[in-house]
């Protein structure tokens, strides 16, 4: 499922954003044009690929976010729109019109929520008016960046503006050449006792959690893993890393986030979704030769050559050889 | 196929700027009616010698229409009387700058079995047109007036462009302008070629008629879907990629006893440019017959040209099966005898290796035609 | 061949009056579409109605009525995007081309907008300079685009129409090639071109249209375009001549970068053919 980026905008500056260093890069006022979006949308239903995220910095600064939901939703496409829920009265009232009506199974919102206790008040009310709207579209997403993370006001929006009952977890980690904040190797055992102990707790109000990329399964003890895999199932238990692909507003394309600046390519480059996936799917492949994963051990795991884990993000590897003398394969470098 | 260059009239209502009528005959004398049908009786014993063969009168000048209706109604009067058992081995053709053009014409044409005429065009100004400075606007109106009368009566075209002087700086816009003008090709694009004083500041150098051919050539060769009768690039492509030899009369090596010129006056030479030049004689139709002419012993030299050449001038050539020394004409007109080859075959030459190869990737080679 | 189709004003009593005529009739007035279509039909047939108004796509009032008569509208903007896509359902159902005027800004990213989600539409050549640059990326789209999507005309005519041996005339779309049709006044008198007719160059009338092929002067206004060579013009020398015939030749003295934009679109209507000739769709 590829991701789209609207604009490079954002309203807030989230201490663990892992777009940081790809927005600190670009022009500010850069946005996806009209027929750049077009030919994604082409490409993309030439490749029969009918899911897709919208992005940004925040996707709803775009000033045709609407008319592009509108449009990809002609094209019977399914959307999710990755957002802050921060956006102007105006903007509100707006995809409240056009948007409101849309079946759940075709619009999607995943918000990505910080803790309100720690947020400026207008942005709280600004994400509360949001939820007011579209809690019913909305799932809500958390993103660990420390150790003693706190997930109970996750339960309150949930319950109070009726969101869909599952969380996207994500786990952010450090960005090459950037001062993010992220949960350190050592810290991750302490994170992992926390996050199951959460969910036992999210279970009774039964609500869900789904894991993004990043985590790994040596993080947890055998008992965690059974408890999780009781509470959340298989399909949520998931310890992978794989491109996800993104597709910037001047049509340059990466394979995630903290990769951005990484073999970055042009969309014009590749002729479907398949050549671009592979592109990077192979990259990936022979970075993970020289850093199969975040620890050495990773290299003999048994559950990472059986694919159950992929051995943690593929930026933490490529960190640790930053500054090294070159001696690997040359893409790790370029 | 026997052919005639057929000039009963040398006259001209244009001012060609690179016409060897126009710069060497005195363009007053048009072949009586008298001689005209010795013409057909002549063309009628030919045929009658030859059970198996054709012959091709092609009607030139001059303009040929300054005749006038009544003198191709006459010819066919002719051709009636004297070539009744052989009419359908005699094959009319014409070369017309189209300018007088009229629906009478085209009847008679029609009537002669004429349904494609070769004529000429030239967009540049002051190249042709009537009067010492050549009125191009004026003509061409005629010209196209008579193209259209042609297109209502489904009779086609073909016309040949002089390459001069005035053309080899911007080949591309000729190009385009001739293709823009007819869509489909049917034109070639020849070098001038002048026979003594160059009066008009008009003639180039092989090479210049090279590189002018090569600087088209590629374009062509991207779209020549678009242009598939377009000369010389056609032909080679024809006689190099599909190894079919198909030559003019000037490369192909055996005009000696296959063509004749016939002047107003009656007086026969080889070809069109020989009795132009004013060189080679085989006497008069008057008095000798068309049997007689074509066989003239003065012939001879032309087929010796094709056995000596390979062992001089063209020994050692890859081109020698697609160009055969040139027209011995040339060769006259640089060396003063005919047993040498063409100065124009450098630009053949150039062309082939400079840029027809390597563009094609084809590579020009002796072969067992597939004709 | 003489053209089949008169252009026409909208005149019912005219129209009435006529028998086994083929008519395109411009109105600006959709209030009289329902109209114009029962009129010209009874009798007559009707191929199109050319509807120009001063107003975006997006506000256009469509009536079910509207269902089957085949309507070119012509209007200066699309408007709002989710206006249209919230009637892309009765849209869908219409004969409708759109064209958009070239004097808006946002025109050609809105033909391809219409195009992606299957309207069929058109460029409308404005008073404006067009910018060859942009027409050319919309064409680029309209020919190579990877998924199947409506046509875009002059671009659709172009490539469908081309043949490398014959003129390929777009002023066809825009109903003023007199070789297919002519422009006719409310009096009857036939002009051969939408600008002939605003300056009264009348030919014939309507009571002798049937021989209008026979007419000296149909016949000289078919080879208008040999003017530009009887004039070596900048134009008879342009690799593209045949697609665009010198429609644009007032500004191709200045500066001619609509050469290029004619030359790709040659380019791209060899390659529609090559595709025509392996069976494939443009767009597979």
């Amino acid at each position: 499922m590829p991701n789209i980026l609207l604009t490079d905008k954002c309203v807030r500056s989230c201490p663990y954003c892992f777009a940081k260093k790809h927005m600190n890069s670009s022009e500010p006022d850069d946005t996806l044009r009209w027929e750049d979006f077009i030919y994604i949308t082409d490409l993309l239903d030439s490749s029969r690929h009918r899911i897709v995220s919208l992005l940004g910095g925040e996707p709803t600064l775009h000033p045709h976010f609407i008319d592009f939901v509108i449009y990809l939703l002609e094209r019977q496409f399914r959307i999710t729109v990755f957002t802050s829920g921060i956006m102007s009265e105006k903007m509100l009232s707006e995809a409240s019109a056009h948007l409101n009506n849309v079946p759940p199974e075709r619009l999607n919102f995943v918000c990505n929520l910080n803790d309100p206790k720690k947020s400026p008040f207008s942005e709280v009310e600004n994400i509360k008016k949001f939820l007011t709207v579209f809690g019913h579209l909305t799932s809500a997403g958390f993103n660990i960046y420390k150790p003693d993370f706190e997930m109970e006001f996750l339960i309150d929006y949930i319950n109070s503006y009726g969101l869909k009952r599952n969380i996207r977890l994500g786990l952010a980690h450090p960005i090459p050449g950037v001062k993010n904040s992220y949960v350190k190797i050592d810290e991750m055992p302490k994170m992992a006792e926390r996050l199951v102990d959460y969910i036992k707790v999210l279970d009774k109000f039964h609500i869900k959690a789904g894991f993004d990329c990043g985590f790994l399964l040596c993080h947890f003890t055998e008992e965690q893993l059974g408890t999780l895999f009781k509470l959340l199932g298989p399909q949520a238990l998931s310890f992978g890393c794989g491109p996800a692909l993104d597709i910037g507003t001047d049509m340059s394309v990466w394979s995630c986030f903290p990769l951005s600046n990484y073999h970055k390519k042009s969309l014009y480059d590749f002729n479907s979704m398949d050549e671009l996936m592979g592109y990077y799917t192979n990259l990936h492949n022979k970075i993970r030769v020289e850093a199969s994963g975040i620890y050495e051990k990773c290299d003999d795991c048994r559950y990472r050559l059986e694919r159950l884990c992929m051995g943690g993000c593929l930026a933490h590897g490529l960190s640790s050889m930053h500054d090294e003398e070159p001696t690997r394969h040359k893409e790790i470098y370029i | 196929m026997a052919v005639i260059i057929f000039k009963p009239i040398e006259k001209c209502n244009s001012n060609c700027i690179y016409c060897d009528v126009v710069t060497r005959k005195d363009q007053q004398a048009v072949m009586s009616f008298e001689l005209l049908e010795i013409v057909f009786k002549n063309i009628n014993e030919y045929l009658l010698s030859k059970p198996d063969d054709k012959l091709s009168l092609i009607w030139h000048g001059g303009e040929p229409l300054l005749l006038g209706v009544d003198y191709f109604k006459k010819a066919l009067e002719f051709q009636e009387k004297h070539c009744s058992q052989t009419k359908n081995r005699l094959e009319h053709a014409m070369q017309s700058n189209l300018t007088l053009i009229n629906q009478d014409f085209i009847d008679v044409l029609k009537e002669m079995g004429i349904n494609t005429l070769g004529t000429s065009y030239d967009p540049e100004p002051h190249v042709r047109g009537g009067g010492a400075d050549r009125d191009t606007a004026a003509y061409n109106k005629k010209f196209f007036k008579g193209l259209n009368l042609l297109e209502e009566n489904n009779i086609g075209f073909g016309f040949i462009y002089v390459v001069t002087k005035k053309s080899i700086q911007k080949p591309l816009d000729v190009f385009h302008v001739l293709s823009n003008f007819k869509l489909s090709g049917g034109f070639m694009m020849n070098p001038v070629l002048i026979y003594g004083d160059d009066k008009n500041d008009i003639a180039i150098t092989p090479e210049e008629y090279c590189d002018f051919l090569g600087t088209i050539f590629p374009y062509w060769y991207k779209h020549k879907d678009r242009f598939p009768m377009v000369d010389p690039f056609n032909n080679m492509m024809r006689n190099v990629r599909d190894k079919q030899i198909s030559l003019g009369c000037s490369d192909a090596g055996d005009c000696a006893y296959h063509y004749a010129y016939i002047g107003p006056k009656g007086e026969a030479s080889q070809c069109g440019r020989a009795g132009d030049w004013g060189i080679i004689s085989y006497g008069n139709i008057k008095d000798r017959s068309l049997i007689d002419i074509y066989n003239d012993k003065s012939r001879d030299i032309l087929v010796e040209r094709t056995e000596m050449l390979p062992e001089g001038d063209c020994k050692d050539c890859r081109f020698w099966y697609i160009c055969h020394g040139g027209c011995p004409l040339d060769a006259y007109s640089k060396h003063n005898e005919f047993l040498r080859k063409s100065s124009w075959c450098e630009a053949k030459k150039g062309f082939l290796e400079k840029y027809f190869e390597p563009i094609t990737g084809l590579k020009a080679e002796q072969h067992e035609s597939k004709n | 061949m003489k053209p089949q189709m008169i252009v026409t004003l909208y005149k019912p009593e005219f129209i009435e009056k006529q028998r086994g005529r083929l008519f395109v009739v411009k109105t600006d007035d959709y209030g009289q579409i329902e109209d114009i279509s029962r009129v010209c039909n009874t009798h007559n047939k009707l191929h199109t109605i050319v509807l120009t108004v001063n107003e975006p796509f997006s506000l256009i009032p469509f009536r079910e009525e509207w269902k089957n008569i085949p309507i070119y509208l012509v209007v200066p903007e699309m408007g709002s995007f989710r206006d249209v896509a919230a009637k892309l359902n009765i849209i869908h159902q219409f004969k409708i081309r759109v064209f958009l005027n070239t004097d808006h800004k946002h025109t050609y990213t809105n033909l391809r907008i219409l195009s992606s989600i299957g309207i069929p539409c058109g460029i409308h050549f404005g008073k404006i300079d067009p910018d060859w640059d942009v027409i050319n990326d919309l064409m680029y789209y309209s020919v190579y685009g990877k998924v199947k999507h409506a046509s875009i005309e002059p671009f659709e005519y172009v490539t469908s129409q081309y043949k490398p041996d014959i003129y390929t005339d777009f002023s066809a779309v825009y109903f003023n090639d007199p070789h297919q049709s002519v422009h006719m006044n409310e009096f009857g008198k036939i002009a051969l071109t939408a600008e002939d007719l605003v300056s009264n160059k009348f030919i014939t009338d309507i009571e002798h249209f049937d021989s209008i092929e026979q007419n000296p002067l149909y016949k000289e206004g078919l080879k208008r375009w040999q003017q530009f060579f009887l004039d070596n013009h900048l134009c008879s020398y342009c690799p593209a001549w045949r697609v665009c015939l010198g429609k644009f030749a007032d500004k191709a003295e200045v500066n001619s970068v609509c050469k290029k934009f004619f030359s790709d679109l040659m380019d791209a209507a060899d390659y529609y053919r090559l595709k025509q000739q392996k069976g494939t769709e443009v767009w597979q």
